[in-house]
């Protein structure tokens, strides 16, 4: 039963395809008091996405935070937002902060693909105001929504990610960096599913032995994950 | 007698292309018989060189139309009571003459149009000949030859009265390049109080094809013209020349033109003229009105003339009592002419718009009784009610209530492009400029812009092809001046020759006029008993309102016309189709914190191995009921599915986008419910959708 677990985690796992290395520079922001905002979006797809912000690093000043959607975790820990495209569109993480010199994270990213008449879900993060509504900088987006960074979801492997220019007030800026999947390729998840189904009927069979054998391929499979 | 067939030879065998003659028994008005015949080339007129077809056009100017018997004409045309024939003329130097025309009525008008298919050049040109014509003491002629000359042409207009030597027989020639105004001198008019005016005009087509040419004369009448009994019934103008409209002898606001359209695309809910002022050295007549058959009181009006054709309907007043006891009076024209599109017109400088002009004129001239009365000025105002519609069909309402935005510019004569918003992009409030035409300069404003977005969109430069592109394709026009920029040679080549309504960088009013007009832009309902210059309230709130456009014309000298320069229109766009080589990519969706609306890229990719034009849009089907597109330029009324909103690509029909290439659009979507924002997409060239 354990490793029917194992398993679920290992095919939720299987869906994490992108990462993105995001560092961000506030100098121009030093000692701003304002949110905080990690959006994600819905495109309207078949099937939804999970965004997780991991590794978050500031010098900055975290406050409280509140959510919209679907949204587990809280910063500076994990923090996970889903949509799923049939009920939810749109999940919120929005934190009160203080700003310091530099931000850092990991964002990764489920690849469900959009559907033909659909868009990318879509991941932003915005510096807004304290009111929760101003942003604090003026940036190159488009839309004129002024996000910092935005992560398409497209299906591909490493996803779309845009760092959108800052013209005021200087001295923000951002990077972010596509980083090959840590996860396990389909084909080698696919083998250590059959590996782990071996596994269990063997284990099946010699009931009441060998149980510190099964801790070691969880413990890594679940490194593997976070990575 | 009236004068005949070989006096009318003799002033147009100079160069005539063809020749029309008459004879005519004088009897009294208004039954006259008359025979008419005429030709083209041989030898009554030039050569005709190449292909080419001409059209004859014969109608009685007195309705309902007698029956015109037609003569022989087995391969000429055939002239038959109010209707147009076409033949085709494919050797050189034809004799082709017209048949004898015959019939009875109160006058006679015979058109020829000669259009070039071309083939080389075609000599050709328009005739007119109108008989038994009311005559005023010192009567003039004014023609209009809309947008038919191509290049240069010339035109001979004569006028004959049954009088004695010396002042029986006028004429003038004229060469003319674009729709001109020829005004006969002073003709002395006999006993039979009548008189007949022929009008010849050869076009020399340059190259190419030469739009359709067709003539009407006006003719200011005498002061004691009688009243028309009984009045002009009201009826639909417009016919063939794609316009259509209502027109009415109203009780006080003269000619009154309601619900014009241009091929359905309406343009204006009614145009009149509301009241005229008459300052003279021995008479102040404020607000009158124009009545049909006013007889009492200072400057009593009574409607003396009524003509309508395909391209133009017309009426005349004489006001009279200015003052009380004389035989002084104030004759007012009004006329509403509208004009077909014509092919390669260039209503602006680029070319590239497609455009139909408009000619909604008013014209006077004050008749004194002797010459101790001196005119000091006569106001005349156009109150135009443009009604530009959206072409959203979810956007339907009444023609009076339909929100529009409108600028007031002036344009630099170093660049070409506006310089100036008189009261911004759009005019935010009410507006009154005085002057804008100030004693035949120019004033401070020199265009008047009207359209349902919400703002007007300037002229521009195309970097593919390279040149100017046209401003605001959704407004209509009025440009009273443009920039002498346009007027521009270099090494005595034009920088823009085949765009002819520069004049130079002057006000484009008639030669020699010292007219000042006004202008007032207010919202409706605007008050008519106003005057012009206290008809905008500036704190009143425009931008968005239905509105109304007063082009408030005064004239110092006898006679006078306003708006003769006209204003243009482009009408609806044809049928766009499905470009199936742009590939669309959207981008996610974001929400702007600041204003609630959700944001999104689209990305256009030719595929294609050539390059596309535009228009081009990007029209969203399927979109939640709930979810709206914030930045939409119109909804889809041509394309099936109607409805659904639509977003233009920055191409018109003078840029590209080339193979391969992709261009990349911002949508805004309004999203109160929150939900998922899904659409399909079709990308339509060709025209609005």
């Amino acid at each position: 039963m354990r490793r029917l677990g194992l398993l679920f985690v290992l095919s939720l796992a299987a869906g994490f395809a992108s990462t993105v290395s995001v560092t961000i520079d506030t100098t121009g922001l030093s000692g701003t008091s304002g949110d905080l905002v990690f959006d994600l979006t819905g495109g309207g797809g078949p099937s939804g996405n999970t965004a997780s912000i991991v590794g978050f690093s500031t010098d900055g000043t975290l406050g409280s935070a509140s959510t919209t959607g679907t949204v587990t975790g809280s910063l500076p820990g994990e923090v996970d937002l889903s949509v799923d495209n049939s009920s939810l569109f749109f999940s919120e993480y929005l934190t009160a902060f203080t700003y310091g010199t530099s931000i850092a994270f990991t964002l990764s990213a489920t690849e469900n693909a959009p559907g033909p008449v659909s868009s990318p879900d879509e991941f932003a993060l915005f510096l807004l105001g304290s009111d929760g509504t101003t942003s604090l900088i003026q940036t190159s987006d488009p839309t004129e929504a002024n996000s910092l960074l935005i992560f398409d979801i497209d299906g591909s492997q490493a996803g779309v990610s845009t760092v959108f220019s800052v013209s005021d007030p200087g001295g923000v800026s951002a990077t972010a960096t596509s980083g090959t999947s840590a996860v396990p390729e389909p084909s080698f998840l696919t083998l250590a599913g059959c590996a782990f189904l071996i596994m269990n009927l063997m284990s099946a069979r010699r009931v009441g032995t060998g149980g510190a054998q099964r801790t070691e391929p969880e413990a890594a499979l679940r490194r593997a994950r976070i990575r | 007698m009236r004068k005949s067939c070989a006096q009318f030879l003799f002033a147009f065998q100079f160069f005539a292309p063809f020749v029309l003659c008459t004879t005519s028994t004088a009897q009294s008005l208004p039954v006259l018989t008359f025979t008419a015949s005429g030709g083209i080339g041989g030898a009554e007129g030039p050569p005709v060189v190449g292909q080419g077809a001409f059209t004859c056009y014969a109608a009685s100017t007195s309705p309902p139309a007698p029956a015109l018997l037609v003569g022989p004409l087995p391969t000429q045309c055939n002239v038959q009571n109010k209707f147009s024939q076409s033949a085709t003329v494919q050797s050189t130097n034809p004799a082709l003459t017209f048949g004898t025309v015959t019939g009875s009525g109160s006058g006679f008008k015979l058109t020829v149009t000669a259009t070039n298919s071309g083939v080389g050049g075609v000599s050709g040109g328009v005739s007119l000949y109108r008989d038994n014509i009311p005559a005023p003491a010192g009567a003039t002629i004014k023609l209009r030859f809309p947008g038919s000359v191509t290049g240069a042409g010339q035109v001979v207009v004569t006028a004959a009265s049954d009088t004695g030597p010396g002042g029986s027989l006028v004429s003038v020639g004229a060469f003319i390049t674009s729709a001109g105004t020829v005004t006969l001198p002073p003709l002395l008019i006999g006993k039979s109080g009548t008189y007949s005016i022929a009008v010849s005009a050869g076009v020399i087509a340059n190259s190419g094809p030469q739009g359709p040419a067709s003539s009407t004369a006006s003719v200011t009448l005498g002061c004691n013209a009688s009243p028309l009994d009984p009045l002009p019934a009201s009826g639909t103008g417009g016919g063939l020349t794609g316009w259509s409209y209502d027109y009415e002898i109203s009780d006080l606001r003269g000619l009154d033109i309601t619900n014009v359209a241009l091929q359905g695309r309406n343009l204006a809910a009614e145009m009149s003229v509301p009241y005229f002022n008459l300052d003279t050295s021995d008479f102040t007549g404020s607000h009158c009105t124009l009545q049909p058959s006013g007889t009492v009181g200072d400057c009593a009006t009574r409607l003396v003339d009524f003509n309508i054709d395909p391209t133009a309907v017309e009426a005349s007043y004489v006001a009279g009592n200015v003052p009380t006891g004389t035989s002084s009076c104030l004759i007012i024209t009004e006329r509403f002419e509208f004009d077909p599109p014509v092919p390669g017109d260039h209503c602006e400088p680029s070319g590239n718009l497609n455009c139909a002009r408009f000619f909604p004129t008013v014209s006077y001239t004050y008749v004194p009784q002797d010459s101790t009365e001196i005119i000091q000025e006569a106001d005349l105002p156009l109150r135009l009610f443009f009604t530009v519609p959206d072409p959203d069909p979810k956007s339907k309402t009444s023609l009076t209530s339909l929100g529009q935005f409108t600028t007031l510019a002036h344009d630099s004569d170093q660049t070409g492009f506006p310089d100036l918003d008189l009261n911004g992009d759009p005019m935010k409030t009410e507006f009154f400029e005085p002057n804008a035409i100030n004693q035949g300069k120019a004033g401070d404003s020199d265009n008047y812009h009207q359209t349902y977005l919400p703002s007007v969109e300037g002229p521009g430069v195309s970097l593919f092809p390279p040149g100017p592109k046209p401003g605001c394709p959704t407004c209509v026009h009025i440009h009273w001046r443009w920039s002498s920029l346009f007027a521009l040679q270099v090494a005595g080549v034009p920088l823009f020759p085949n765009f002819l309504d520069d004049n130079g960088g002057q006000p484009r009013i008639p030669p020699g006029s010292t007219q000042s007009v006004d202008i007032a832009v207010t919202a409706f309902p605007d008050n008519v008993e106003m005057d012009c210059s206290r008809l905008a309230t500036p704190t009143d709130p425009l931008a968005g309102k239905p509105t109304v456009f007063w082009y408030c014309g005064k004239g110092n000298q006898d006679s006078d016309t306003f708006f003769s320069h006209g204003g243009f229109y482009n009408p609806p766009s044809p049928a766009p189709a499905p470009e199936p080589g742009i590939t669309v990519a959207k981008s996610g969706l974001r929400v702007d914190h600041a204003t609630g609306q959700w944001g999104q890229t689209v990305t256009l990719t030719n595929t294609t191995a050539s390059a596309l034009t535009g228009p081009m849009a990007l029209v969203l089907d399927s979109l939640p009921s709930s979810v709206t597109l914030g930045n939409a330029d119109g909804f889809t009324s041509v394309a099936a599915p109607l409805g659904s909103p639509y977003v233009l690509a920055a191409l018109d029909e003078s840029t590209q986008l080339g193979a391969g290439q992709s261009l990349t659009i911002t949508l805004q979507f309004n999203n109160p419910s929150n939900v998922g924002i899904t659409y399909s997409t079709r990308v339509l060239t060709g025209g609005l959708p």
